[in-house]
């Protein structure tokens, strides 16, 4: 949902379909350098990319999301 | 209009049986019954009682719960019974749109940033009933510690923290477990309406700190909830805010009371208890609300659904299918042991603190403990959810 202005060589960043967040609250738990809670539970991404090498971390952040709402995607450089 | 039976012989859709309420594996080992429901297919039918459809993986699961409109959660019998039980459990009885808007007012109640404040109460009880565990020559985890939890907890916040703990305790395992027809369902849940109807109405002319007085405030299209609903709601949470999470840690213990290994990485290793949590929790699913009434034509998997088909929800094989054993830092953890979509469990983030706490301070406690010998595990399924009944520790 947040547009990130700190890349110059690309890398990756989550992106969070709110339309499917139900707040079981498992991304900022796991990762909460990424996502934080709103006011009542459910996720919210924070302005933050990553280096590509992080990769398989944060797909199994992606994937523990019972909801399917988060994914992976590159940002451009 | 041809039965489910017959559409399931005409498409080819797996016939299997799963009978809830005669299984007598549910009794002695109920994980290889949803072990094998899940493998016979991910959707089948089962011929108990009046039949139902089984959706047993993942992505059935989550199609169903998604499709709000096709499967419906409006107060409806218990779909696996022999006998016609009706539940009726705001907002767990209710469908989108009405639902979002009574969802979208409790939602806060019970948010992770009212919950950290009530930590301390949350551990003041573990630790007090951890006391008076060590005291008994005994001692029963399930009896004395995971039963007492969160009904001690959840009822101090809900209001009724002068209540008789040990009775309301039983009157939720009644709603959940020990009843076989309507009219004793009816009962325990009228006896459970006035104790929490006495509540509400006091909490109406006096609010105070409490749950009730926060569910009485909330509004919805911007006026105050009726009090009778409020009270149905108030009802679901007394059963919902105790049975789930004490029958879903004693499972948690049951495994490492048995599995050395996992034990001493709890004691060696706290910072890894949420990880474990959601671990057992998915290896030792313990079910929940379970059955959805389809409320229009459709399909599902290719299956052809009519209006009025009943679906029961086998979540506990689909999540024990991401991976066959235990293992406490499995990372990524998927699972459904508290939902999906709209009707994701309302109180997920108090169970999680709780089972949380319950695990650290038990284990900075207690930490060698180990099943009493020649103790034979029984368990019992209801209305939604299984249970250990009991779990005798040897201590230290």
């Amino acid at each position: 949902m947040s547009e990130t202005t700190t890349s110059t060589d690309g890398g990756l960043r989550y992106v969070l379909d709110r339309d499917l967040c139900a707040g079981h609250g498992r991304c900022y738990a796991l990762a909460p350098e990424s996502f934080e809670s709103d006011d009542v539970g459910y996720g919210l991404t924070k302005d933050v990319v990553h280096p590509a090498d992080r990769l398989t971390a944060m797909e199994a952040v992606a994937m523990a999301c019972p909801e399917e709402a988060i994914t992976v995607e590159k940002v451009d450089a | 209009m041809p039965s489910m039976l017959e559409r399931a012989e005409s498409s080819g859709l797996p016939v299997h049986l799963l009978d809830l309420e005669n299984d007598a594996r549910l009794a002695d080992d109920p994980f290889a019954v949803w072990d094998e429901m899940t493998s016979v297919a991910p959707l089948f039918y089962s011929p108990a009682n009046r039949g139902f459809l089984v959706a047993s993986d993942f992505d059935t699961i989550k199609t169903v719960l998604r499709d709000w409109k096709t499967w419906s959660n409006l107060p409806t019998t218990i779909v696996y019974t022999k006998e016609q039980v009706l539940m009726n459990t705001p907002p767990i009885s209710m469908d989108p749109p009405i639902h979002t808007k009574y969802r979208r007012a409790l939602i806060p109640l019970f948010a992770p940033n009212v919950l950290a404040p009530l930590e301390p109460k949350i551990e003041k009880i573990t630790h007090d009933l951890i006391d008076e565990l060590l005291a008994k020559p005994d001692p029963d985890y399930i009896r004395d510690f995971s039963s007492q939890l969160p009904a001690r907890f959840f009822l101090g916040w809900l209001g009724l923290g002068d209540a008789d703990v040990k009775r309301m305790y039983e009157l939720a395992q009644r709603a959940t477990f020990e009843f076989d027809d309507q009219a004793k369902r009816d009962a325990v849940e009228h006896e459970i309406g006035e104790i929490v109807g006495d509540l509400f109405r006091a909490r109406k002319a006096e609010p105070a700190d409490d749950l009730a007085s926060s569910m009485l405030a909330m509004e919805v299209d911007g006026e105050p909830i009726d009090v009778d609903l409020c009270i149905d709601i108030g009802r679901l949470a007394f059963i919902a805010g105790q049975d789930t999470t004490s029958t879903q840690l004693g499972y948690i213990m049951w495994h490492l009371a048995r599995n050395p290994q996992d034990r001493e990485l709890m004691v060696q290793r706290p910072e890894l208890t949420n990880e474990a949590v959601e671990e057992l929790t998915r290896f030792y699913n313990t079910g929940g609300p379970a059955g959805r009434i389809a409320s229009q034509a459709g399909e599902l998997n290719g299956f052809p659904i009519e209006a009025g088909d009943r679906i029961f929800i086998a979540r506990a094989g689909a999540d024990r299918a991401f991976a066959p054993e235990v293992q406490l830092d499995r990372n990524p953890n998927r699972h459904t042991a508290f939902g999906l979509g709209a009707h994701r469990c309302l109180g997920s983030h108090v169970a999680r603190v709780e089972m949380e706490i319950a695990l650290k301070v038990w284990h900075e406690r207690i930490p060698e403990y180990r099943i009493k010998d020649g103790f034979t595990p029984k368990h019992r399924y209801g209305s939604f959810m299984q249970q250990l009944t009991s779990l005798p520790l040897d201590i230290g």
